[in-house]
């Protein structure tokens, strides 16, 4: 509490400015929960009353029905609109959002970790600084350059043409592989994070190299002294790098709609969150209209209600990182040079 | 090289006290490079290439069903002719404007205030102000309070007797309407106090011996030592901001008309609607090149006021 001091703090003035303060910031707390409770409230709303009660601050007949779609697939006949986003259970997009998530992680941070490690730790002075830079460089280069160039190459990987070439002379084609349509083509492009990358060499630049050369005097490989010293030391920067490698790919929006576009069945949520956003604003039943095929709609919760509930689905496990990993994320902020 | 004789010193060289030292260096070189190797190949096919590749399409007729064609400059002359390509600059330049003035001094203000609140406050307080939610999701939930219809804002209205609004449907408020999420949703706050829970107490105790008052002590000690924190986050935001996305993409689709038609919506559409890849990359080579020379000129003036 550094600007009012906490000697003064008896006196009028400094109470009356604690107290605005505290107004401030409680109703910065109430506006931004605000959303979140909304959120949560419409998500247990019954179709119907999403569309008759559109401003009720509490459902009056509280319904599961939205959460109930994500073990149920909804068709029905006589809908002018297409109903695909419905084609799969809504679990099965979560659990593609996880496994995109968890690859990444698992890929990103042992890798990032890597190469900070050898970047402070073991490459001479002269090739430390020319790997620190092309590993950082791409951080100030907007990134919207490589969207395309990003989606060629997934094409056929490592090729970025229309075309495999062919090998010289002969009719046969350079190997690629194709990662469109498949979950490597999201997480592969995030192996490597120059963001995380910073984080682990302000940690590792914090390691007295006297701790690493006692453990290589008593004959240990790089690998174990990275294994057994340099990863249980990291704990902290390690939780503030998973959680950044987690939220990004779980948040991650435009590379699954372009990579995964033919592939519904492989869509995370948040590309499905987008889809039935289209649906609902596309989708405006008219009041007490007894059109079977909008009945059914309404009966199986579909409806903002469900866009509400989905919602709140992809949201837990960032609620849940960011709660678990809070204190972490202080400490580790704070050791990465952001000072 | 070397590499594949580095592995036997290990073994020959033992453990004497000479050994180690000459046998180290090397040794260091092999493991050094297997774990830069992965991260390296990662950086190299998914970070630098793309970006190299970029200024080879640019250059190219490119379309995904025919053979690529060297057209010089022509792909950058079309995105310049395009009526649109002015159409989405402005607008980008309008949202970042918008943004950046709305919502980049919002974390700072807070986390300062924050400070001077009791510690167990300020736990509680920072998991409520920083907490977050998925970007998709956050994204859908204003696109249903925004709705004209059902949507709990134009309820608002209502109650307060005032003309209900079309928000996203209204080409004059659409791109305010994209903005305001951000005001109260955001969570570069972290970065911010984790800077100012390293200012030391004693500079602020000083400055009270010295009859500094409240924002005084905010002027002459707080900003100053978060400027180079601020400095940075302005760089990211101005870059984040220019390439604006998801956030028209999923609530307007740049609409209505144009209204929200930004840079990084028109090289979309360039690209995966019209499949005209080289010129959807010609025109993000010149938001590329926009964005670093905002970059530079921010640069140039954090680094003069700096020497003062």
């Amino acid at each position: 509490m550094p600007l009012i001091p906490r000697v003064g703090r008896k006196n009028a003035r400094a109470r009356l400015l604690l107290l605005g303060i505290s107004a401030v910031l409680w109703t910065g707390v109430l506006l931004h929960l605000f959303p979140f409770w909304w959120m949560v409230v419409s998500s247990v709303k019954p179709t119907r009353e999403i569309f008759e009660r559109p401003f009720a601050m509490w459902p009056e007949n509280a319904s599961a029905a939205s959460y109930s779609l994500l073990f149920s697939t909804v068709s029905a006949k006589g809908m002018n609109l297409s109903l695909d986003v419905f084609r799969y259970p809504m679990w099965v997009y979560l659990w593609n959002s996880v496994l995109i998530a968890g690859g990444t992680v698992l890929l990103q941070v042992p890798v990032t970790a890597a190469v900070a490690y050898a970047i402070t730790k073991l490459h001479t002075p002269g090739w430390s600084k020319v790997l620190f830079l092309f590993c950082i460089g791409t951080l100030m280069i907007p990134g919207e350059i490589s969207t395309v160039p990003r989606f060629l190459l997934l094409s056929h990987f490592p090729w970025p043409t229309p075309e495999v070439p062919r090998i010289p002379l002969t009719d046969l084609e350079l190997p690629s592989f194709s990662f469109v349509g498949t979950y490597l083509g999201v997480i592969l492009p995030a192996g490597f994070s120059a963001f995380n990358l910073l984080l682990f060499k302000g940690f590792f630049d914090t390691i007295p190299d006297d701790l690493i050369d006692a453990a290589r005097m008593d004959g240990a490989s790089e690998a174990r002294v990275f294994r057994h010293i340099i990863l249980p030391l990291a704990q902290p920067i390690l939780a503030v790098t998973v959680y950044f490698a987690f939220t990004a790919a779980w948040n991650s929006f435009l590379t699954p709609w372009i990579i995964l576009m033919s592939e519904q069945g492989k869509w995370p949520l948040s590309v499905v969150l987008y889809k039935l956003q289209v649906f609902l604003t596309n989708w405006q039943p008219s009041q007490g209209s007894m059109d079977p095929a909008a009945q059914k709609l309404l009966q199986s919760g579909v409806g903002f209600n469900a866009l509400m509930a989905l919602s709140v689905v992809e949201s837990i496990p960032i609620f849940v990182a960011f709660l678990v990993f809070r204190e972490q994320l202080m400490k580790g902020v704070r050791l990465s040079g952001f000072r | 090289m070397n590499d594949t004789t580095a592995l036997p010193p290990r073994s020959s060289g033992g453990r004497g006290s000479g050994g180690a030292g000459s046998a180290r260096p090397r040794y260091k070189h092999l493991a050094a490079w297997c774990f830069t190797l992965p991260g390296l190949l990662f950086q190299f096919f998914f970070g630098w290439f793309p970006i190299a590749v970029a200024f080879i399409v640019a250059f190219q007729r490119y379309y995904l069903v025919h053979p690529p064609q060297w057209i010089g400059l022509r792909n950058f002359h079309d995105a310049v002719a395009d009526p649109l390509t002015p159409v989405a600059f402005t607008n980008t330049a309008y949202y970042a404007a918008l943004s950046l003035g709305l919502t980049f001094l919002v974390p700072i203000i807070i986390s300062i205030l924050l400070m001077e609140m009791p510690p167990r406050i300020i736990r509680v307080m920072m998991v409520l102000w920083f907490l977050p939610v998925a970007s998709t999701a956050g994204i859908v939930i204003w696109k249903y309070l925004y709705n004209p219809k059902l949507g709990l804002l134009n309820g608002l209205l209502d109650m307060m007797h005032l003309p209900r609004q079309a928000w996203l449907d209204d080409p004059g408020l659409a791109m305010l309407s994209l903005v305001l999420p951000g005001v109260i949703l955001f969570s570069p706050g972290l970065v911010y106090i984790a800077s100012l829970q390293g200012i030391p107490e004693e500079l602020y105790e000083a400055a009270e011996l010295e009859g500094a008052g409240f924002l005084q002590k905010i002027r002459q000690i707080t900003l100053p030592r978060l400027r180079p924190v601020i400095a940075m986050m302005l760089i990211f935001s101005v870059i984040a901001a220019f390439q604006v996305f998801e956030q028209p993409f999923i609530m307007t689709g740049g609409g209505p008309g144009y209204a929200t038609l930004t840079v990084g919506i028109r090289i979309y559409d360039l690209a995966f609607k019209a499949y005209n890849l080289g010129k959807a990359t010609a025109l993000a080579i010149l938001l590329f090149f926009l964005i670093m020379a905002l970059v530079v000129i921010q640069r140039r003036c954090f680094r003069e006021s700096l020497d003062e």
